[in-house]
């Protein structure tokens, strides 16, 4: 799970962010999103699933391909719909 | 090859095994059960999608569920999987259940060969072509439930299962085609097969069954709202002449939408009696309040397949190509209503045959499509900004949602009825419009205002009390369980005795309205179209399902074209309805008559229109649609004339009602077709019943438009209360009067709106009383002007012109006789002629 996903492709120097560093950065956006207190966000839970919608999921992702440096070539909610998954897949532990 | 069945495989549940063993657990059954039979009970006796055959299916799931509680986890997949293929054979029977076992055994079956992705797609991609082109050319009734189990699940399940190493189980995947419920439901909501594998028993066994009665108890309800709406708010088609009427289809016409929301709920509820805890499938959608909000509230699994399948691989193949955000959103969006526009007709091809692509429902989507982009890149860009003032964000949503609400039934007007647009300006063009605009916007200004006050006073109960918390199970189960028993109570029909006799006169009539109103359906559109046809049962559960050549078999003559309608009418033609009588086709229009169905509410320019009114020899009946006086008549009218001269003759001929139904048929249908002259044609049977007719509808309080009417009603001292016999015998004492009355409203209605309201009297057969001599003084006195066709068989022995066995109906040659009987009477009384417009 924690080799670099496939789906993804570099558009600038590889980011060397951490799972928890990305966890806490997308918790932060979501909580954001849905104007709520960032302990109330299921890190475990589908991001799609959180009653965010999906335009603003989109909306986020773009910001964090920004934030990484990295670009999608896919989904990435397909393979890991939740915050820790996507968390964990892209970090560089 | 497919994944080895194991209790740890993701189909097995997670959670929630040790409370079934728990002392509660037989309590929950039996309350499980109870609300259940209750829901079954309302179904049987409101006879809800009784065309589906929901009833016996209903019983067989409530059945499963029942084992399938008890059942060891490990064999509940299996045990749903089985139970749906018994219910293809329990529903289409062994032939036809064999045919949809065999093909969909074959799709599945390619699905699970040992080759590459692309070799497995190629395959079925063949295997699709093939079964296309045998949908075309064989028309058995097993396509509708062979297409909606595999048309789109199809291409979910290749794609949710192409990157997984091994298939799933063959019971999970054989469980999802065959869905239970989907036998009988054909249009039937895109489950995500990895939400379908994902979702079973992820929680409570409990709660996820109580919430299935929730979400089959919201399902009843927009049925039975659509029942209503559709009965009896529905504007008819020859209504829509001015702007609240239109107004008020455009509202009802999307209305009809619960029938489907009722559906997918009642399916996502039964779905969860099995353990699949799927999510909502609409969430109020007539509240949503902007384009990105409806796509997201309405068919909330359509949308997730839509996003799935199309919009995230477009988004991100060009974003992964150096798109922007904006660019790559707007690609996407569009991708997904092209491809939602024509899936539909992909539907279409596999429920009922045909393949509709129009460029008008492209630019709809598309137009659509564009607002939603447009809507969604806003929305991405826009900060979240609080209002200063609750009240102002409490209007603006409101408005919001009422211009939403607006926008969407413009657009499912326009989709359902191609015409829409066409009829909309014409009514536009008619005078008065401006005040029914007015009404039409006050009645808006009203409903803002008082969403605005349920908004603030919901936000403000919001603030003082906390969120409630989620109902338990037993408070939920028994709020259901007493709702639902009072529900049925009411609406039984043993429960009628305690009521008045109208109150149990009209929820009689609402129990059965669905069924017969099944017989042939007068509503268009996408979703009527698609809800249209019935299932075809088996053998065993044939008796549940009188299909429409049953009923029209049970049918004779008149009754084949004619359905029961309220006290003033008595009888209507149906629309939509298309059958031989005599040998002969009988078509009726939209409008209910006996017309073209390319004619228009709105008088075309140029056009001198004239309104037929009459008994079934206006009607034309036992002769062909072209055969029938009217047409004759109209055709030797436009040859005769000069090429700018246009006459359109239209046929509000109906057989079996006598001169007060034609004035109501004249006010309720006539005048809105905005006609320059109407005829009125009188036999020897015109003082017949009528009078009785008038006293059937005072004695049900039945509002009777006429100052003349009111006028003799007053005077003989009757009202509602007066015992309908004695209305009978104070009302045949002065026929004439009455009919005078009834011939003196129709030319007040006419002269009101300049028309020209002309009598002929045809007689049809012997005349022995002379009946014109004592009509035609009443007529004239009314102020119609009066003629005769007294020779039109002058030369002919009667009993030649009419067709045999049916003494009273002329034959093809005898209406040829007629129209140019017309014709020279024309000639000799050009007053009853309007002059036609250049």
């Amino acid at each position: 799970m924690n080799d670099g996903p496939d789906f993804t492709q570099e558009v600038g120097p590889r980011s060397s962010r951490s799972p928890a560093e990305i966890q806490n950065w997308l918790v932060g956006k979501m909580a954001e999103e849905l104007q709520i207190d960032p302990s109330q966000i299921d890190i475990e839970a589908p991001i799609l699933a959180q009653g965010i919608d999906s335009m603003h999921v989109v909306a986020i992702i773009a910001q964090l391909e920004d934030w990484l440096g990295i670009r999608f070539s896919s989904n990435p909610l397909e393979d890991f719909p939740s915050i820790e998954a996507l968390s964990r897949s892209l970090g560089n532990d | 090859m497919p994944e080895l069945e194991q209790p740890t495989d993701v189909s097995q549940p997670a959670v929630g095994d040790s409370d079934e063993t728990s002392g509660g657990a037989p309590a929950k059954f039996l309350l499980l059960m109870v609300e259940l039979l209750l829901i079954a009970g309302i179904v049987y006796v409101f006879e809800i999608e009784g065309r589906r055959l929901l009833f016996p299916v209903l019983c067989v799931m409530i059945g499963g569920f029942a084992v399938n509680t008890w059942l060891p986890t490990a064999f509940r997949m299996g045990f749903f999987a089985c139970l749906s293929v018994a219910s293809v054979f329990i529903v289409l029977g062994l032939a036809n259940g064999l045919y949809v076992l065999v093909a969909g055994g074959a799709l599945i079956g390619i699905c699970f060969l040992p080759v590459g992705l692309w070799l497995r797609i190629s395959i079925l991609v063949a295997a699709g072509i093939v079964l296309v082109v045998l949908r075309s050319q064989w028309p058995l009734p097993v396509w509708p439930v062979l297409g909606s189990m595999f048309m789109f699940r199809l291409m979910v399940y290749v794609y949710s299962t192409r990157k997984g190493g091994t298939n799933p189980p063959l019971t999970t995947t054989l469980s999802y085609f065959f869905m239970a419920p989907n036998v009988c439901f054909p249009l039937f909501p895109v489950v995500d097969f990895s939400t379908y594998r994902d979702s079973w028993y992820n929680g409570n066994p409990w709660e996820i069954y109580q919430k299935g009665i929730v979400c089959i108890v919201r399902g009843l309800t927009h049925l039975l709202l659509y029942r209503y709406i559709k009965f009896h708010l529905v504007p008819e088609p020859y209504e829509l002449y001015d702007v609240p009427h239109i107004a008020l289809f455009m509202a009802t016409n999307y209305a009809l939408y619960l029938h489907v929301s009722g559906q997918f709920h009642l399916i996502a509820g039964l779905l969860h009696l099995f353990g699949f805890d799927l999510p909502r499938t609409h969430d109020r959608y007539f509240l949503a309040s902007s384009f990105t909000d409806i796509w997201r509230r309405i068919n909330i699994y359509w949308k997730d397949f839509m996003l799935k399948m199309f919009f995230f691989p477009t988004f991100y193949s060009l974003r992964g190509r150096g798109w922007k955000l904006g660019a790559a959103t707007v690609a996407g969006v569009l991708v997904v209503f092209v491809s939602t526009w024509l899936l539909h007709s992909w539907q279409m091809y596999w429920l009922l045959g045909r393949f509709p692509v129009t460029v008008s429902d492209a630019s709809l989507w598309i137009g659509v499509g564009l607002c939603v982009a447009i809507n969604a890149l806003l929305e991405m860009r826009r900060s979240r900004r609080h209002d200063p003032s609750a009240w102002y964000a409490a209007f603006g949503l409101s408005a919001r949602i009422v211009g939403m609400f607006a926008a969407v039934s413009l657009f499912w007007a326009c989709w359902t009825n191609p015409e829409f647009l066409t009829l909309l300006a014409g009514v536009l063009r008619r005078p008065g419009t401006a005040q029914g605009l007015a009404y039409v916007m006050l009645g808006l200004l009203f409903v803002v205002v008082t969403g605005a006050v349920i908004i603030r006073l919901k936000g403000t109960l919001a603030l003082r009390r906390p969120m409630r918390p989620a109902l338990s199970f037993w408070d939920s189960g028994k709020l259901h369980a007493v709702g639902l028993a009072a529900f049925l109570v009411i609406g039984s029909p043993w429960f009628a005795n305690v009521l008045s006799s109208d109150m149990a006169g009209a929820i009689a009539e609402f129990r059965h309205e669905d069924a017969q109103a099944a017989e042939l359906e007068q509503l268009a559109g996408y979703y009527e179209d698609l809800n249209s046809t019935a299932i075809q049962a088996g053998p065993m559960l044939a008796s549940w399902s009188p299909t429409d050549e049953i009923q029209r078999a049970q049918a004779a003559g008149f009754d084949k074209v004619a359905r029961p309608a309220d006290a003033a009418q008595e009888l209507e033609l149906i629309p939509g309805a298309r059958v031989e009588l005599n040998g002969k086709t009988t078509s009726i229009n939209k409008f209910g008559m006996r017309d073209r169905d390319t004619l228009a509410l709105n008088k075309p320019a140029g056009t001198t229109r004239i309104a037929i009114v009459g008994s079934s020899v206006v009607m034309g009946y036992g002769v062909a649609d072209d055969e029938c006086f009217v047409r004759v008549l109209e055709n030797r009218l436009n040859a005769q004339g000069s090429n700018s001269e246009h006459y359109e003759l239209l046929n509000f001929g109906v057989g079996k009602q006598w001169s007060s139904h034609r004035m109501v048929r004249i006010q309720r249908k006539v005048l809105g077709f905005q006609p320059d002259a109407l005829f009125y044609f009188a036999h020897q049977d015109e003082f017949r019943e009528f009078g009785n007719h008038v006293a059937r509808m005072v004695a049900t309080d039945e509002l009777i438009r006429s100052r003349p009417i009111e006028h003799i009603l007053e005077q003989a001292q009757i009202t509602s209360t007066t015992p309908p016999g004695v209305i009978q015998n104070k009302l045949s004492r002065d026929r004439d009067a009455l009919l005078a009355a009834v011939y003196r409203t129709i030319v007040e209605d006419c002269r009101a709106r300049g028309i020209l309201p002309v009598w002929i009297y045809l007689p049809i057969g012997a005349d022995p009383g002379n009946l014109y001599d004592q009509l035609s003084p009443i007529a004239r006195e009314a102020g119609f002007v009066v003629c005769e066709v007294k020779d039109w068989a002058k030369g002919h022995r009667f009993s030649e012109l009419v067709i045999p066995g049916q003494p009273h109906h002329p034959h093809a040659g005898g209406h040829v006789l007629i129209a140019d009987a017309l014709v020279k009477l024309l000639k000799e009384h050009p007053e009853a002629l309007p002059s036609a417009k250049p």
